[in-house]
């Protein structure tokens, strides 16, 4: 029923550049494929490679046995559909119009009623039919993929092959489409290839996954056997655990990133990173409250009465030793109430904190109240000016002892 | 009946696209007509409307090409235009009465060849816009006209002729207007011919042919270099029979080539990779579609000069009326750019005889433009 394709030795390269070689694939049962694996290791490459689109450095490419580079374009596109990430057109056609355009390989130039039905049919398969008339840019994201979709299986390809069509898409829509193909490459015993990066949406819906690595594939089988710890280390170098869910692995990604690639430069010493950044913030997490690891900013969130001479509690050193273990550039502290007995009374910990950092000259910046979400989407560092804005007006909310200790800070720090 | 009048009725007419709405309403209506039912029924109305369209346009210029011979010094009634046209048609040998004569002999040639001219490079410049999926494209993109004018100096203030004899500036024009196309092909051995690469060579070769021209301009003498210029504007005043038959081969037939293009001019418009997916062969299409533009645009730049506007708003035109489908855009353009052909000459008639065509078309075309894209609500591009 469907197309055998096999890949023999391939090889690709763009220019000089050898992406990889020596790959041996063969693709026969109807289903849906993922193929996986990091940015740049030669995905679509590989797709361009089956259609023709692209030729072969070294090694071919055989479908039902004969070699690609034998057949005409057209020969190939009464077999493999390909459909390329969805966007808008400059001239944009009707809906109709557009799906229409996939069945070019099998249409003379006049349209049959038999090529209207059966661009009607792929279109009604992805819910798509009442648009038909309308013009293709009018459509949201969702609707283009589907579309395009549509126009791809208008082609009655007996392989189908779709360049991340889930990349902009939102979660409901991509389980949506992922579903969908799946569905198609079961119902018409077609096979689907698709190229995803959601792990666990592509194990949840695929029959077959292909890993591809930097240079090679790395692994070729059922989600549960391609996707493991080890797996996700390797080719992605994250650290994740995989648990099973209904039968399907599920990947659960640590917060860690790699500790080597950060994208703010550490430096060995809080003095010298303050240095770097024009306003910085202190990283501290006071014992009781958790940080979420890989967060980038850290704001102390305080209150107007804080005495700034009660010192007491934890001192500048033990913040920068907490600094180096957590190995954090800053962190995000919340919840300084927990530091209050009933009584009101200061109880150390994050109150004190703040007052021996300022001391020290390790704070630089203190943000009232409950500003941390709107902190949290501003890095601290790159909008000095409106920061600072931001600050004055709340310390202008402060009691006067903050206020005019607060513009010493500030005009200290422009000083310097 | 007023040009202006004959605007806005067709204007009116891309209102009764909503005739689709009429048509597809007993299917909508029928509740046992599934949503892939409807949706063929849909789009059959739709294509029904496009075409009733087309015809009905084309009328129109035949009205208005009947109006324009009527136009003139000698004003000859609508109707008497035509009666003079079948007589002569049934009675081809016989001696000629007045009317027959001025219409025959004095207008069908202009007429006529400002009707092929405009169909055209309408025609050419839709195709040339959905290949490099630009709506800032028309025929001259890739230097036609520079090279033209470069052939035209040359003849006009050098006496250099390819072929001597009175068809001596016109196969100049022609043959310089082909460089930039013969200079694509053989770049396109090393380079792949992407719409940059074409629109960018095309920059290329139009400065150093303007610079050439320019000189020679400089250091010809006033008469000539103004001859030069007043062809370069665009006129219908080398119009005659012996011309027509070589405007009329290279419009109709560069046509026909173009719209049998379409679809791959439609699958283009989605990238090279989904076109080749789809079973095209992208780079030879692309050199086959220039190509034919290029034949089409040079043809009819060497006889009128460069008629500038028609091959760039003709299509946009087209476009607000009939959509982006390049099956029926194409036709369709090739009727708006004869229609504002036949308009422009008919304003040339009445208001200034003298006047080239192609200061007329950028005037008058302009301000039709501009009020097009007020009123029209659907965005085309």
């Amino acid at each position: 029923m469907t197309v055998r394709i096999t890949a023999e030795n391939l090889g690709a390269a763009y220019g000089g550049n050898v992406i990889w070689k020596g790959i041996n694939l063969d693709m026969g049962e109807p289903g849906l494929i993922s193929i996986l694996g990091p940015n740049g290791a030669g995905k679509s490459t590989f797709m361009y490679m089956v259609n023709k689109i692209l030729e072969p450095a070294e090694g071919r490419v055989l479908i039902n046995g004969e070699d690609i580079m034998d057949l005409t374009f057209k020969d190939i596109a009464k077999l493999i559909a390909y459909v390329p990430q969805a966007s808008g057109e400059t001239f944009a056609m009707t809906v109709m119009d557009t799906v229409l355009m996939g069945r070019y390989p099998h249409s003379g130039y006049a349209l049959t009623e038999e090529d209207l039905e059966i661009a009607a049919d792929c279109l009604e398969k992805m819910h798509m039919a009442e648009f038909a008339m309308r013009n293709f840019n009018e459509l949201s994201a969702g609707q283009h993929q589907r579309v395009m979709i549509a126009r791809g299986l208008a082609q009655e390809p007996e392989l189908l092959m779709l360049d991340e069509p889930t990349s902009n898409l939102d979660i409901y829509h991509q389980i949506r489409t992922m579903r969908l193909l799946r569905d198609i490459a079961h119902q018409k015993g077609i096979m689907v290839l698709v190229i995803c990066h959601d792990l666990n949406i592509a194990a949840k819906f695929s029959d077959r996954i292909i890993m591809f690595q930097k240079g090679s594939i790395y692994a070729d089988g059922t989600a549960a056997e391609v996707l493991t710890a080890k797996t996700i280390k390797d080719v992605y170098n994250v650290d994740a655990d995989v648990i099973e869910v209904k039968g399907r692995p599920y990947v659960i990604y640590h917060n860690e990133g790699d500790a080597d690639e950060r994208s703010l430069t550490p430096s060995a010493s809080p003095a010298s990173r303050h240095s770097t950044a024009w306003l910085s913030a202190v990283s501290v997490v006071p014992a009781g409250i958790e940080c979420r690891a890989g967060v980038d900013l850290l704001l102390v969130v305080d209150h107007v009465d804080c005495d700034p001479a009660d010192v007491h509690g934890l001192h500048a050193g033990d913040v920068q030793e907490m600094i180096a273990h957590r190995n954090l550039d800053v962190a995000l502290l919340r919840g300084l109430d927990r530091c209050r007995d009933e009584g009101g009374a200061h109880t150390g910990g994050a109150d004190s904190v703040v007052a021996a950092l300022l001391d020290d000259e390790l704070l630089h910046i203190v943000v009232h109240g409950d500003f941390h979400a709107w902190a949290m989407e501003r890095l601290v560092y790159k909008r000095p000016i409106a920061t600072l804005l931001f600050d004055i007006i709340h310390a202008c909310s402060l009691s006067n002892g903050w206020l005019f200790y607060f513009i010493f800070k500030i005009m200290h720090l422009l000083i310097i | 009946m007023s040009k202006l009048k004959i605007r806005t009725k067709v204007a009116e007419l891309g209102k009764g696209v909503r005739l689709s709405n009429v048509a597809s309403r007993k299917y909508r209506d029928s509740d046992t007509a599934t949503a892939s039912q409807r949706a063929v029924a849909d789009y059959k109305a739709y294509r029904y409307a496009k075409t009733l369209m087309l015809i009905v346009v084309a009328l129109l210029c035949l009205v208005a090409l009947g109006v324009d011979i009527g136009l003139g010094p000698y004003h000859i009634d609508f109707l008497d235009v035509y009666r003079a046209i079948f007589d002569r048609l049934g009675d081809w040998g016989g001696t000629m009465t007045t009317d027959e004569k001025v219409v025959w002999d004095l207008r069908m040639p202009r007429v006529l060849t400002a009707l092929f001219a405009g169909m055209g490079l309408a025609m050419a410049g839709a195709a040339m816009q959905s290949m490099m999926k630009n709506p800032l494209a028309d025929p001259y993109t890739t230097g036609i006209s520079s090279g033209a004018a470069l052939g035209a100096t040359l003849a006009m203030t050098m006496g250099i002729f390819l072929i001597p004899g009175t068809f001596g500036t016109v196969v100049n024009a022609f043959v310089f207007a082909l460089i930039p196309a013969g200079f694509i092909i053989a770049m396109s051995v090393y380079r792949k011919p992407s719409p940059a690469m074409i629109i960018l060579s095309g920059i290329s070769l139009m400065y150093i042919f303007n610079a050439i021209q320019s000189y020679l301009m400089l250091v010809a003498d006033p008469n000539a270099a103004s001859s030069v210029y007043a062809w370069t504007i665009g006129s219908l005043n080398q119009a005659s029979w012996d011309n027509l038959p070589f405007i009329f081969c290279v419009s109709l037939l560069g046509g026909i080539a173009l719209m049998y293009m379409a679809r791959v001019l439609n699958t283009m418009n989605s990238g090279d990779a989904y076109s080749k997916s789809i079973g095209i062969n992208v780079n030879r299409a692309r050199i086959i579609v220039l190509v034919t533009i290029s034949v089409v645009a040079a043809g009819i730049v060497s006889f009128t000069g460069i008629i500038g506007f028609i091959g760039l708003v003709g299509p946009h035109i087209a476009r607000m009326f009939v959509g982006s489908d390049n099956k029926i855009l194409i036709p369709a353009a090739g009727l708006m750019g004869a229609g504002l052909m036949l308009l422009a000459d008919c304003v040339v008639q009445t208001v200034a005889e003298t006047m080239p065509i192609g200061i007329i078309t950028s005037i008058i075309g302009g301000p039709v433009f501009m009020l097009l894209i007020l009123r029209q609500k659907r965005e085309v591009w």
